[in-house]
């Protein structure tokens, strides 16, 4: 199974936007405060409202914090869809409701665009909370309990990450402990995280959680320093590091990882390097990331990169560049002898101003 | 008899993989008895990423080697992968304008050598010897994938390991039979192998 898009609409300043996933990692660019956190948001919480309870989906409608501010968008209901690929079909799932309101008011399940479930024309009494997919019996168990399994990974995640950090909100786990039950459970994945760790930061040779009476700390062993390093000791950045790669690991496989600005603190030589690790760590979960950085952007595919869109009435939008022009986007960056991220920031800094400019592009 | 020349050569290459890999072919020759044609100094100079190599080669040539011009001419090699791979730098770069550049700063030729293949393509021809370093069954099959990256990616994964493009390699090409891939990559480095050393002939004289 592959989510290859998401959908989500009527979320705080967000009116309706589609993500494509292409790639396994997408990225957002854009002003701050423009939407880009709470798109993020948004795609957490469509997730979560699948896997809750009824009266957890009651209170989440009624949730003050998320319901849409902007004028324009006060009726707009909350929409969220995912698209995935699986079996050798393309699979599209939403369902959307009004906020404040208790009863979902659309849910549709097609495949290959055949319409399998459409929650108007269903004929089985489903409580106003209940969705098609909290059935346990049916042909479909198997996609449902997927559709209900995926999470979101590191949406939570501090700039300034230490041992105890809490890395799994669901678990309420910090990093170190996260990390020692990685180290005394599973040990092939401890192993492939102290690989990738070492291997973007090569003055460290391992890091080592340690359990004592349930506190939990963090070592790291550093080149040409006798003693382990308590890992409070070591740079904000490598310490972020070590929690964006355990979240690539924890996500493994379907799940949807997202960082905002990922490179934090980061080395720009380090960058594509992360890149590598985050996409071998976690495998077949799409990664959805915002940006403020020419360096990481340049390695990213155009497709792939979602800008944010001229506002209007403060209402967030973002779009790719538009396919058609793409090579001529390429080119011109060429010509000009800069990076892609450097032509692409160059445009959104104008666009400021001159919001014709970037939107002739997409 | 020959005459040993007085010029430098400067390589520029990507990333680690590449600096290592022909500082271990130059090495590698040199112990087959091969004989350098200059006392000029060689030098491989890696510029970490793609995205780099316009900006950070001419800066290095300007600051490093037009100083040293007047004393002894320099010839310019551009070695590279001609795929695009994941996350690399993009725009991809024009060679045809680094090499104009390199002309108007008085190098005496560039040469290119373009690894129409992947460098892990390269490494592949020695598929034992990798299979040795990372710790698996020296009868390995070759794994699946679209390119020699995709390849060394499950190669790697199979060992519970990463391969990363163009970093780390060194620990690697300890374990590559560099004999074995020089003789299937003849062609494509005669170039470099012409500018650096004496052909046979020559050295017999």
């Amino acid at each position: 199974m592959e989510i290859t898009g998401i959908t989500i609409g009527g979320f705080k300043n967000i009116d309706l936007v589609t993500l494509e996933f292409p790639e396994q990692i997408s990225a957002l660019i854009g002003f701050n405060n423009y939407g880009k956190s709470n798109l993020l948001t948004g795609i957490a919480f469509g997730l979560q409202f699948i896997k809750e309870s009824s009266e957890e989906r009651r209170l989440m409608m009624h949730s003050q914090v998320n319901a849409p501010l902007r004028e324009s968008l006060l009726n707009k209901p909350f929409v969220f869809a995912l698209k995935f690929y699986y079996n050798s079909q393309h699979w599209h799932y939403s369902y959307s409701w009004h906020w404040r309101d208790s009863q979902i008011s659309s849910e549709v399940l097609s495949r290959d665009n055949v319409v399998i479930h459409n929650r108007k024309q269903d004929t089985q009494v489903v409580p106003n909370l209940s969705l098609l997919i909290d059935k346990q019996n049916s042909s479909l168990a198997e996609v449902y309990q997927w559709l209900k399994s995926i999470s979101t990974f590191g949406i939570d995640l501090l700039h300034n990450v230490t041992s105890g950090s809490v890395i799994c909100q669901s678990a309420n786990l910090s990093l170190a402990a996260a990390v020692y039950r990685l180290q005394t459970e599973d040990l092939s994945n401890f192993q492939l995280l102290t690989e990738a760790y070492c291997s973007l930061l090569p003055e460290i040779e391992w890091i080592k959680a340690i359990n004592k009476d349930d506190n939990y700390s963090l070592q790291a062993k550093e080149k040409y320093i006798k003693d382990p390093t308590p890992f409070e000791y070591l740079s904000m950045g490598s310490r972020r590091l070590l929690a964006l790669l355990f979240l690539a690991i924890k996500a493994e496989s379907h799940q949807v990882l997202v960082f905002e600005e990922v490179e934090t603190c980061l080395h720009p030589r380090l960058i594509p390097l992360l890149l590598i690790s985050l996409s071998r760590l976690a495998k077949g979960s799409r990664i959805i990331i915002t940006s403020h950085s020419p360096y990481l952007i340049q390695h990213l595919p155009l497709k792939s990169i979602y800008i944010a869109t001229p506002q209007v009435a403060g209402v967030a939008g973002f779009k790719t560049i538009n396919p058609a022009l793409q090579n001529k986007l390429l080119l011109q960056a060429q010509e000009l002898d800069i990076s892609l991220g450097v032509y692409l920031f160059d445009l959104l800094i104008e666009s400021l101003h001159e919001p014709e400019l970037l939107k002739e592009w997409l | 008899m020959t005459t040993i020349e007085n010029y430098g050569v400067i390589l520029f290459v990507e990333g680690d993989t590449e600096e290592e890999f022909y500082r271990y072919l130059i090495a590698w020759l040199k112990l087959q008895g091969r004989k350098l044609k200059t006392v000029g100094p060689v030098i491989i100079k890696n510029l970490h990423g793609i995205g780099g190599f316009k900006r950070i080669a001419l800066r290095y040539y300007l600051t490093k080697i037009v100083p040293q011009q007047q004393a002894r001419r320099f010839y310019v090699v551009l070695a590279y992968d001609t795929d695009v791979f994941e996350y690399s730098g993009q725009p991809p770069v024009d060679w045809q304008k680094v090499e104009y550049v390199f002309r108007a700063y008085g190098a005496a030729d560039v040469l290119h050598i373009k690894q129409q293949r992947m460098i892990e393509d390269w490494f592949l021809i020695d598929l034992i010897g990798l299979c040795r370093y990372l710790g698996l069954p020296l009868n390995t099959v070759m794994p699946a994938g679209r390119n020699a990256n995709e390849k060394m990616q499950q190669l790697f994964s199979r060992a519970n390991r990463i391969y990363y493009k163009g970093h780390y390699t060194k620990r690697f090409l300890d374990e590559l039979n560099i004999g074995l891939i020089y003789n299937q990559l003849h062609q494509e480095l005669k170039p470099l192998e012409n500018l650096l050393f004496m052909n046979v002939k020559e050295e017999e004289l």
